[in-house]
């Protein structure tokens, strides 16, 4: 039974979810929710490190910010569940740590998914259709997606999520 | 010839190939000048023993803020911002301002840029909020404002012992500039994240484990030993005391409460403690003053003041050659090279004062401008290419091109004003 991979952004399962799991036709179909600790904020601590030499950051801050990460993910994802039951999907969830783009297609490159669905942006960003409307994530996906992505555009802030969306068949 | 082995020693700690020790490369290059003859023994020496308040500053400055991060200081600053914010992103952002702004003032922008930083990102992670705005806000308020008092960074430390300043005549020039850097930098930062600041928090996701009696012991009594040194930096600058003695002996004051309530980790401490850097400031200090014995900092100096006649002009000079220094190399050698070379170029009073106080200006806000405001981190990127750090270290530049000249410009009214 193939799957259908829903991407879970650090803000969690919003309206955007809800209209996503609604528009795919479940019967028959696991929702495998996913989520990626973006580790990119690691590095730029690092980063900003460099100029104070010799001190890396110290064991018992990357053990609280490990905690704090993790803590996160795992609330993001059971929230994302209880949507997901709410509406009478079954579902597994899937929690990866990385660059998120990255790790999402390598997910659904290992077999077993036959559909990524995926925000277009940042639940913050504004939407505006035409170039650049694509968020890093998404951006990554689409181009390197091995199977379709359903690619959701909310309308607007505030606003619900539309179900207009296009599947474009990646490759 | 001496200029050669600075050019040299600085591109090994630019380029960094097999990760050499930046500590490694000066002291190696301060060597080659002394085994050359162009430094004398009796020359290091003096140039070593003079700038004793720098490296005893540094040592105390490393020390109090491993001793105030161990007992718990950053995490309840960080955990106060999130209750005052009430829920509001716009808030919060604020309050991480004023709080890095507050350590960075007293603490210098080290304990802001290397422990706030990822104390406030535990806290956003929590919190579920875009982590990048306000791990923006901690390093760049890290460095805008740490132009607020003579110890708000260790440039400030140099450049003040070396004019002879007291905290009057330092505040009379510069406090009026450091807060309106931190206004236009924190109200430009609202308006570019204006959309991620949309969001509201649940604060009760950020609730700390409650401390035990002993924790809470070492938290007081630290939080008090952290006021009683802000109140003797401010004494000590006003009465021109040096202040490497008031840094060791806060730290010692911080050491001493914590063993008393039975909470030294002497661990957590060493995690902030690094020799690399005492020994990357001698070697440079060293190698600076070979260069100035050739005349090449004056002749620097003096091109860069080739048109400024006033005040106003010469801090204007000051302050772009610092802050395309600090870009460049780094702030610490930048700053070096020009205060030798305004020292060495024998500038008259009159120029003296607002070309130092402008790089000042420029040696503190300027890093903003690119990711550690060093060439270095950049051939680093080209490099290593680590995955995840390119698309925000070219967000972190793009957000530096758009507020750094902003803020550097107010400063720089501020500063030329305060000379009218």
């Amino acid at each position: 039974m193939s799957a259908v991979l829903v991407a879970v952004s650090e803000v969690g399962a919003g309206p955007e979810l809800e209209a996503a799991l609604a528009s795919v036709r479940l019967a028959g179909r696991t929702l495998l929710l996913a989520h990626v600790i973006d580790n990119g904020a690691r590095g730029d601590m690092e980063l900003i490190r460099g100029r104070f030499l010799g001190r890396p950051l110290p064991g018992h801050r990357l053990r609280d910010i490990g905690a704090a990460e993790r803590d996160a993910a795992t609330s993001i994802l059971a929230e994302a569940a209880t949507v997901a039951e709410r509406l009478g999907a079954g579902c597994e969830t899937w929690l990866g740590e990385g660059e998120p783009g990255r790790e999402l297609v390598r997910l659904a490159a290992g077999g077993g998914c036959e559909l990524i669905v995926i925000g277009a942006r940042p639940p913050e960003a504004e939407l505006r259709p035409g170039p650049h409307s694509l968020g890093s994530t998404a951006r990554f996906v689409v181009d390197h997606s091995p199977v379709p992505v359903l690619l959701l555009r909310r309308e607007g802030r505030g606003r619900r999520a539309s179900a207009h969306s296009v599947v474009p068949r990646a490759h | 010839m001496a200029g050669a082995v600075f050019g040299l020693v600085l591109l090994l700690v630019l380029t960094r190939p097999r990760r050499l020790n930046e500590a490694l490369a000066t002291l190696t290059g301060a060597a080659a000048l002394l085994l050359l003859g162009l430094l004398s023994p009796l020359q290091a020496a003096s140039t070593l023993a003079g700038q004793w308040n720098l490296l005893l500053f540094l040592v105390g400055l490393m020390l109090t803020a491993g001793l105030a991060d161990a007992a718990g200081f950053f995490d309840a600053a960080a955990a106060l911002a999130a209750r005052s914010a009430r829920g509001s992103g716009r808030l919060l952002l604020l309050a991480i301002f004023t709080v890095g702004a507050l350590v960075t003032a007293f603490l210098s922008n080290d304990a802001t840029a290397l422990i706030l930083t990822p104390v406030v990102y535990t806290l956003t992670t929590r919190l579920r909020l875009p982590p990048l705005p306000f791990l923006f806000a901690t390093t760049f308020v890290a460095d805008t404002a740490s132009l607020t008092l003579p110890v708000s960074n260790p440039v400030n430390v140099l450049i003040s012992d070396s004019l002879q300043l007291n905290l009057v005549a330092y505040a009379g020039h510069l406090l009026l500039a450091s807060l309106l850097a931190v206004a236009v930098n924190a109200g430009l930062f609202l308006l570019l994240f204006r959309r991620q600041l949309r969001q509201r928090f649940e604060p009760s996701r950020a609730l700390q484990p409650p401390r035990t009696r002993a924790e809470q012991r070492l938290f007081r009594l630290t939080t008090g030993g952290l006021g009683l040194i802000a109140l003797a930096y401010v004494a000590a600058s006003l009465a021109r005391f040096p202040l490497g003695l008031v840094a060791i002996a806060g730290s010692a004051l911080l050491a001493g409460l914590a063993a008393l309530s039975g909470g030294l980790q002497p661990a957590r401490v060493r995690e902030h403690f690094s020799l690399t850097l005492l020994g990357y400031v001698s070697g440079l200090l060293l190698l600076v003053k070979g260069v100035e014995l050739t005349g090449l900092t004056a002749g620097l100096v003096s091109l860069l003041l080739g048109f400024a006649q006033t005040p106003a002009t010469a801090a204007a000079a000051g302050l772009l050659g610092a802050a395309v220094g600090s870009n460049v190399l780094n702030n610490l050698p930048a700053s070096l090279v020009l205060i030798s070379g305004a020292h060495a170029a024998r500038l008259p009073e009159s120029l003296l004062r607002p070309f130092l106080l402008g790089s000042l200006a420029g040696a503190d806000i300027g890093p903003n401008l690119t990711p550690v405001g060093s060439l270095s981190t950049m051939l680093w990127l080209l490099i290593v290419r680590r995955r995840g750090l390119e698309v925000s270290a070219r967000q972190y530049i793009k957000i530096g091109v758009m507020v750094t000249p902003a803020v550097l410009l107010t400063a720089g009214i501020a500063l030329a004003v305060s000379f009218r």
